[in-house]
């Protein structure tokens, strides 16, 4: 009986569906606000900001995440930096840090997308109406944009959800990695891994519904 | 930062290395691709038939598949691959690791191509499917002269993109102990020998956490393998 083993390993199973929620919220919260700033960064009228924002999006979409996590677990440390002086706090800082800056990118395509679909005739009349560049988009661009980017965000959101099982590979004990410790000491292979996927399908699910349930209010209330 | 390390880097050997695990990583993501597109085909196809004892496997299939994460059916796969095939291969089959990454990989790209494939059907106007059936055409042929030509084409774009997925994703092959590119450059190549006899001796050894003993540095290798079963 799947789910069943989740009782008997609460901790591990429990314990680390909490962490894998904790590393998704955090990473979300980072993803959402680094998109923004990257997707600004991205149409911004000069140059310089353009190809930064440019950089940013090509290197983190098109390396693994796997080698990300690797760089801040292991490369930072090399260079001096440190998420903390206890190896698990860092461990955890470090996937949380992966998962914001990974989806970050993905995100401020999505915002990117948003803000050109923006009617040029709003951000014209903001103007002439004497807003400055940053008060039009904060209260007209910006506003129009993110209810614009609910439903794709929600699919970033789910296969951000997804991706935090990365995080078990530098040694995070979040879901994926409790199942396996499970698996190693009990060898139910199928029972911890249903047990996970159970779990996991309780995290994005839930999170699908609500992304589709947006999608259809946000159509009508166009 | 340690520049006088950095020369290793124009080593020949250990450009070779990488050079194998480039190889390595590009022969799994050709294998998936493979695999995955007839499989992602049929469910598409699966998903948008008439019949509901083949539509409602198929919307599971794809349904299930999609909501999880790619590292839990590669491990799954890793730990378990073998003895899933022993019925059809014999008691003593062993499933090669690459092909344990390559089936966990596949498996999650079909599900997702599939709804790649769908987009593009879906998307068609409705009066090519109708004027294909009206010509007389039966349902295989409409698609294989109408429907599929066209729809594959709409289709490149996102394809390619889930193609740059894939390919990053071989980097989690390297978790059950594949040498494709990232685990090449991870922390293990310290201790490859280590690692791979440890990882070649049996899965159970493993149950990965043998392999999934990664040391920060300064951290002893006990203290980090206590560490990570806390």
């Amino acid at each position: 009986m799947p789910g069943a083993i989740a009782f008997q390993f609460p901790d591990l199973f429990f314990g680390g569906l909490w962490v894998t929620i904790q590393i998704s919220a955090l990473g979300l919260a980072g993803a959402l606000v680094i998109g923004t700033a990257v997707a600004l960064l991205r149409i911004s009228p000069a140059a310089p900001l353009r190809w930064l924002g440019a950089a940013y999006v090509e290197f983190f979409r098109n390396t693994p995440l796997v080698v990300q996590l690797f760089f801040l677990f292991l490369g930072l440390p090399l260079v001096g930096l440190r998420f903390s002086s206890d190896t698990f706090e860092s461990i955890f800082r470090a996937a949380a840090t992966g998962m914001a800056l990974y989806h970050g990118a993905y995100v401020a395509e999505v915002v990117r997308g948003g803000l050109l679909g923006v009617d040029k005739g709003q951000i014209e009349a903001a103007r002439s109406l004497g807003l400055s560049y940053a008060q039009m988009l904060r209260y007209v661009q910006l506003p129009q944009t993110f209810r614009a980017v609910v439903p794709p965000v929600g699919n970033i959101a789910i296969a951000l959800v997804k991706n935090t099982s990365l995080a078990s590979t530098i040694g995070v004990t979040e879901l994926l990695f409790g199942a396996e410790i499970v698996e190693s000491r009990t060898f139910r292979a199928e029972e911890s891994f249903a047990t996970a996927t159970l779990l996991y399908l309780l995290l994005t699910i839930p999170l699908g519904l609500a992304v589709n349930y947006l999608e259809r209010r946000l159509l009508v209330a166009r | 930062m340690r520049p006088d390390t950095w020369g290793m880097f124009v080593d020949p050997a250990i450009l070779r290395f990488f050079g194998q695990g480039l190889l390595e990583t590009l022969s799994i993501a050709a294998a998936s691709t493979l695999l995955s597109f007839p499989a992602g085909l049929l469910f598409a196809l699966g998903r948008l038939s008439r019949r509901a004892w083949i539509r409602w496997p198929s919307i599971a299939y794809i349904e299930a598949i999609r909501a999880l994460p790619v590292l839990l059916l590669i491990v799954y796969f890793g730990i378990k691959g073998s003895t899933l095939f022993r019925p059809l291969f014999g008691s003593d089959f062993d499933l090669p690791r690459f092909w344990a990454g390559v089936l966990g990989l596949s498996l999650y790209t079909s599900a997702v191509l599939a709804e790649i494939i769908r987009a593009g059907i879906v998307s068609l106007p409705r009066g090519q499917a109708e004027a294909a059936r009206a010509l007389g055409l039966s349902y295989a042929q409409s698609l294989r002269h109408v429907i599929l030509p066209q729809a594959l084409r709409l289709m490149v774009p996102a394809m390619m993109g889930q193609l740059t997925t894939v390919i990053k994703d071989t980097s989690l092959v390297g978790t059950i102990g594949v040498f494709e590119l990232s685990a090449r450059a991870g922390p293990s190549t310290r201790s490859s020998s280590t690692r791979s006899r440890c990882c070649s001796s049996s899965r159970s050894c493993t149950s990965s956490s043998a392999s999934r003993c990664r040391r920060p540095p300064g951290v002893s290798r006990s203290a980090a393998c206590r560490a990570s079963h806390r």
